[in-house]
């Protein structure tokens, strides 16, 4: 089945409480590239890998956390019968007219029941900075720092996690590649509308609308392995890792920005096919199944977010 | 290495005791350490295990507020922290997240979680006494009934 519809993340826009800060550590350690800055003091930042105009969107603010996360769909068609499946099922859903972001054309945008806020959109720029499509070399320009090569996923926690699989499997056509269930129900989801084992995953929390991670994609568990290098070299709050999930099988470090959101990069995870069935954990192999080599949860993963 | 990362070795002369209120022991923290982080430098050295009691650790960044603190006494900066975890007002009384405190003399500082997942912690670890020994048993109360006030 090739892939259709919602394609993948395409956005997350992250609050940050110094924007200098938070530059130096997303362009300069995680290595991203910096594509530009907006009048009204927003960056726009990319993955090397990506072709995309942008991936990340930085704001500063009083507080951090998550403002938005935007998927590509395949077309305005698309954008569409989406917004009409969004309405019958319920959800307010706005329009945000093209431009609001630099390069980026119309949006849908509305709140999940967990409290964030979740936007598709079909037409965005080609990226100036986008890896090379004749007789391509394998990176237009040296990687830096950890080498991140793409915005892959987010982790948000909030409450209704249910409910928020529904919205993405029966409006979106997104599939429930793992979760854990214990005895109080739903604890998480792994959701994924592609090949890979997550796009975006949710834990039940008391509090609507909080982050709990940015992720962006590293090549190998080597790569991991000199990322942590990085961040004790250079005084980078680490959470946990270099280790091992058993949900999704990736190979991951956790860390925090500047201010305070957390971040993570990794490799590896397996191939999902949207026939699979859906791998399921119980409250006896959680720990295993959040941190494989550790085999127990820590309470700074399960409390600790923006 | 100093000018990257200026906390990683501060110089054994310029750093000041921070007393956790309810310790007969300080650690030490320079002016431009981490409070949290001199305190977590602390506790790897093994000068603070089984007698101290210690302030939660999140982000480290300001961001997520399990942290927050008072200062009872002393001078002190701070660096940017959320506001939706200490508001200016709460700031100017004395307030601040222990990740975002660089002190300017010695301090005394006390727990203030108000992180609701924090304060439920506390509540647990005063519920089960085999987790805690006996001092730690009174600061839990103490911070869990602070918390409460605060709410």
């Amino acid at each position: 089945m090739a892939i259709t519809g919602v394609l993948r993340p395409g956005y997350i826009q992250i609050r940050v409480l110094d924007m200098a800060e938070a530059v130096q550590h997303y362009v300069g350690y995680i290595g991203l590239n910096k594509v530009s800055e907006g009048p009204d003091g927003r960056v726009y930042l990319k993955g090397w890998d990506e072709f995309d105009r942008h991936s990340v969107i930085l704001r500063q603010a009083a507080s951090p956390g998550m403002d938005i996360m935007g998927f590509k769909v395949a077309s305005n068609a698309d954008l569409d019968s989406f917004e009409t499946r969004l309405r019958d099922y319920g959800l307010t859903v706005d329009h945000i007219e093209a431009g609001e972001q630099p390069g980026l054309g119309r949006r849908l945008s509305f709140t999940i029941p967990s409290g964030h806020r979740i936007e598709l959109y079909a037409d965005i720029e080609m990226s100036d900075q986008h890896p090379p499509v004749h007789n391509p070399d394998v990176w237009p320009e040296l990687p830096r720092g950890m080498k991140a090569t793409r915005f892959d996923h987010a982790l948000l926690y909030g409450p209704d996690v249910e409910k928020v699989q529904e919205v993405f499997e029966q409006c979106l056509d997104f599939k429930c590649a793992e979760r854990v269930v214990t005895p109080d129900g739903v604890l998480g989801i792994w959701l994924t509308c592609s090949n890979k084992a997550h796009d975006l995953a949710l834990v039940k929390h008391e509090e609507p609308g909080r982050f709990h991670h940015a992720a962006f994609f590293l090549e190998s568990w080597h790569d991991v392995g000199q990322a942590a290098d990085i961040m004790t070299r250079y005084g980078i709050s680490i959470d946990v890792g270099p280790t091992r999930h058993g949900i999704t099988r990736g190979q991951t470090i956790y860390f925090f920005d500047p201010s305070g959101n957390r971040n993570e990069v990794f490799a590896g995870g397996y191939t999902y096919y949207p026939d699979n069935p859906t791998r399921e954990w119980n409250e006896t192999q959680i720990g295993k199944g959040i941190f494989y080599y550790e085999q127990q949860l820590n309470e700074r993963f399960l409390t600790v977010v923006t | 290495m100093t000018a990257a990362n200026p906390s990683a070795n501060p110089p054994e002369t310029l750093r000041y005791a921070v007393r956790i209120d309810g310790n007969a022991h300080h650690f030490l923290c320079a002016p431009d350490q981490r409070l949290l982080v001199a305190m977590e430098a602390a506790r790897g050295s093994d000068i603070m295990r089984r007698w101290m009691a210690t302030i939660p650790v999140g982000c480290r960044r300001g961001g997520c507020g399990v942290c927050r603190i008072r200062v009872l006494d002393g001078d002190y900066e701070t660096g940017a922290m959320s506001a939706d975890h200490v508001s200016p007002g709460e700031r100017a009384d004395g307030y601040a997240l222990a990740c975002c405190v660089y002190p300017r003399g010695p301090l005394t500082v006390s727990l203030a979680p108000r992180h609701p997942n924090q304060v439920r912690a506390m509540e647990r670890a005063q519920a089960d006494p085999s987790q805690q020994d006996p001092s730690q048993q009174e600061r839990a109360a103490k911070v869990a009934a602070e918390a409460g006030g605060n709410d």
